[in-house]
């Protein structure tokens, strides 16, 4: 276990350095801030005194070797825009990603078992190709598009909620909605064929011949076992969600880590852009490790060997 | 050895129709409609975009936001106009091969990649594998959309940028089931006695091991389109990777977005051939995979019945 964990942790690092690494290599091909806070014609001497203040007047090797230094101590320098350390910039905005990540995350987890369920304990049958296809349809529809078809739904012709924002609870529906698209869809199938799997084994076959209460069964036995296969896919999803804050950001206005990261970009804002991407890559790196304790935590047979 | 010589004299489309597969693809509806659906969008990306590439691009502004749903300015103009008053429904035809062309290369090129570099890893092992492991580990730890937002923000817009982008964030989703095969495949018995007998590495792994890993890393090519296709719009519709007169499914969604109150055709059209494409794909993948696995493919040949609830 002990074993398990640190070599786990170890990799994790390695590759946590290796995302530091690209998003240097990467940022600095996005061309120069020069061009996007300077107008054209600016004096040479503001812009030399610029470069020297944000140390981009040294070769590049040697701009590498202070970033990774100041890295490896969480400071990548500050925003060029606002006035305030890239770092902190990128964790701020981190808390409400999070909380929207993680709701959406419990919506399409609930909805995905109860229908992933459902399809398996009526396999084969009417209810169970109804969905499938739903399942499918919600998985093939583009985030962006769905947002905006939400938009002039539900805010436009119906006027029942706002077209951005995140103040009232009401604003939060429709971006839940865009994160949960992706997700159902993945989750319902990953659930039924676990559900299958488990529902025509031997210890619940015996269970029904000893007169076990079938509701009882399926939700407490079937869906325990069942649970494997989705944990191990909830990481991934996780990750994904990073995607969908960018629609989210960008369709809605929604505060978060996918609006700092597009609107850094678009600004040239590079301490930002840094900060941001490395503070997904440990977002990241963090849930699969807690991903793969539950993993253990919940299946003693991966404890035990 | 015989079955193989004899199955191979026959005319390969002989051999596709009397396959059980065949039988089994005639007796879903809904298979049958997803690749009819894909042979068409395919033939019109193929074709169209020859008749109708000069018109598509015909900007009368006298026809902005024309409303969809009438024949009074001819067959192109059935879907509406857009902001500049360009016909929707040949915007969507040229748009079609750009769409297309993006999501088969991008398929083609991070399944190859994946699948050659997955094997020689998973065959050889040793310090390079665990190299190319840790790059694909790093490459998944960056959301694929978040990475290629970064890198195509950077480079000129052009389809083929966009293509090796998103095929480089695609090929770890490859080279890793390649190489959990292939490490399976190479401890087998057939493999140590092709190794006995005097067989090169690089024949044992053409010959032996690729064979093996082959039909997995086909699925999950199939598998692949929907999520390019979303992919690949996803960014297109951020602005990222393609600039007029370049045109795909995506951009037209974005063209829309600032209209949605007065002029809502513009976004919602372009969308609805989104889904049905990316659903069409995700539908026949998901029937020939049901099809390829013995213990479900049963079930298309019997009928539908209300199984007693377990």
């Amino acid at each position: 276990m002990i074993t398990f964990l640190s070599r786990r942790l170890t990799s994790s690092i390695i590759t946590l350095i290796g995302v530091v690494v690209m998003v240097f290599f990467l940022a600095r091909l996005t061309g120069s801030p020069v061009d996007v806070f300077f107008p054209e014609g600016a004096a040479p001497e503001r812009i030399e005194a610029f470069n020297r203040a944000y140390g981009l007047d040294k070769p590049v090797i040697e701009q590498f070797r202070i970033f990774l230094w100041k890295a490896l101590q969480g400071d990548f320098g500050d925003s060029i825009w606002q006035q305030r350390s890239a770092m902190a910039a990128a964790w701020g905005e981190m808390p409400i990603t999070i909380v929207l990540a993680a709701i959406a995350l419990s919506v399409s987890t609930g909805m995905a078992i109860i229908l992933g369920s459902l399809a398996a304990v009526f396999r084969f049958t009417v209810v169970d190709r109804t969905i499938t296809f739903f399942s499918l349809v919600l998985g093939s529809m583009p985030a962006f598009w769905f947002a905006l078809v939400g938009i002039l739904l539900f805010a436009v012709h119906w006027r029942l909620l706002p077209t951005s924002g995140s103040n009232t609870w009401l604003a939060w529906i429709l971006p839940v909605a865009t994160l949960c698209l992706q997700p159902i869809g993945v989750l319902t199938q990953v659930v039924r064929g676990a559900m299958i799997d488990v529902l025509t084994s031997g210890f619940v076959r015996n269970a029904r011949a000893r007169g076990f209460n079938s509701r009882r069964l399926v939700f407490r036995h079937a869906l325990r076992n069942a649970a494997l296969p989705i944990i191990s896919v909830a990481g991934d999803i996780a990750a994904g969600m990073v995607n969908g804050a960018v629609i989210v950001g960008v369709v809605f206005a929604f505060p978060g880590i996918g609006k700092l990261i597009v609107g850094a970009m678009l600004a040239r804002d590079f301490p930002v852009l840094q900060a941001s991407v490395v503070v997904v890559g440990i977002s990241v790196i963090l849930l699969n490790l807690i991903v793969d304790l539950i993993y253990v935590l919940v299946d003693p047979r991966v404890r035990l060997s | 050895m015989t079955i193989a010589t004899r199955s191979s004299q026959i005319s390969p489309l002989k051999r596709i129709f009397n396959s059980p597969k065949w039988e089994m693809f005639l007796a879903s509806p809904l298979a049958i409609a997803s690749l009819v659906w894909l042979l068409f969008v395919t033939f019109v990306a193929v074709i169209g975009p020859i008749f109708v590439a000069e018109q598509a691009n015909h900007q009368d502004l006298l026809l902005r936001f024309y409303p969809p749903f009438t024949l009074d300015e001819g067959v192109s103009y059935v879907l509406g106009g857009d902001s500049l008053g360009r016909p929707i429904l040949l915007q969507l035809i040229v748009g079609a091969r750009t769409s297309l062309i993006i999501a088969a290369f991008v398929v083609g090129m991070s399944a190859l990649l994946g699948y050659a570099i997955g094997l020689y890893s998973g065959y050889f092992g040793g310090w390079i594998d665990n190299i190319l492991l840790r790059l694909a580990d790093i490459l998944h730890t960056v959301p694929s959309m978040l990475l290629a937002l970064v890198v195509l923000f950077v480079l000129d817009p052009s389809i083929t940028n966009l293509i090796v982008v998103l095929g480089i964030t695609r090929i770890p989703v490859y080279l890793r089931t390649a190489r959990a095969q292939t490490l399976e495949v190479r401890e087998r018995v057939f493999i140590e006695v092709a190794r006995a007998a005097g067989a090169s590495h690089w024949r044992i792994m053409t010959r032996d091991v690729a064979p093996m890993v082959f039909p997995t890393i086909r699925t999950l090519a199939m598998l692949e389109v929907a999520t390019v296709i979303l992919q690949a719009a996803s960014l297109t519709f951020l602005g990222i990777g393609l600039q007029r007169p370049d045109v795909d499914w995506g951009m037209m969604v974005a063209d829309g977005r600032e209209y949605l109150r007065s002029a809502w055709f513009v976004t919602v059209f372009p969308g609805i051939i989104i889904v049905l494409t990316a659903l069409a794909a995700n539908l026949f993948s998901n029937w020939l995979r049901a099809v390829e696995d013995p213990a479900q493919s049963i079930h298309f040949f019997s009928k539908p019945r209300r199984q007693k609830a377990e």
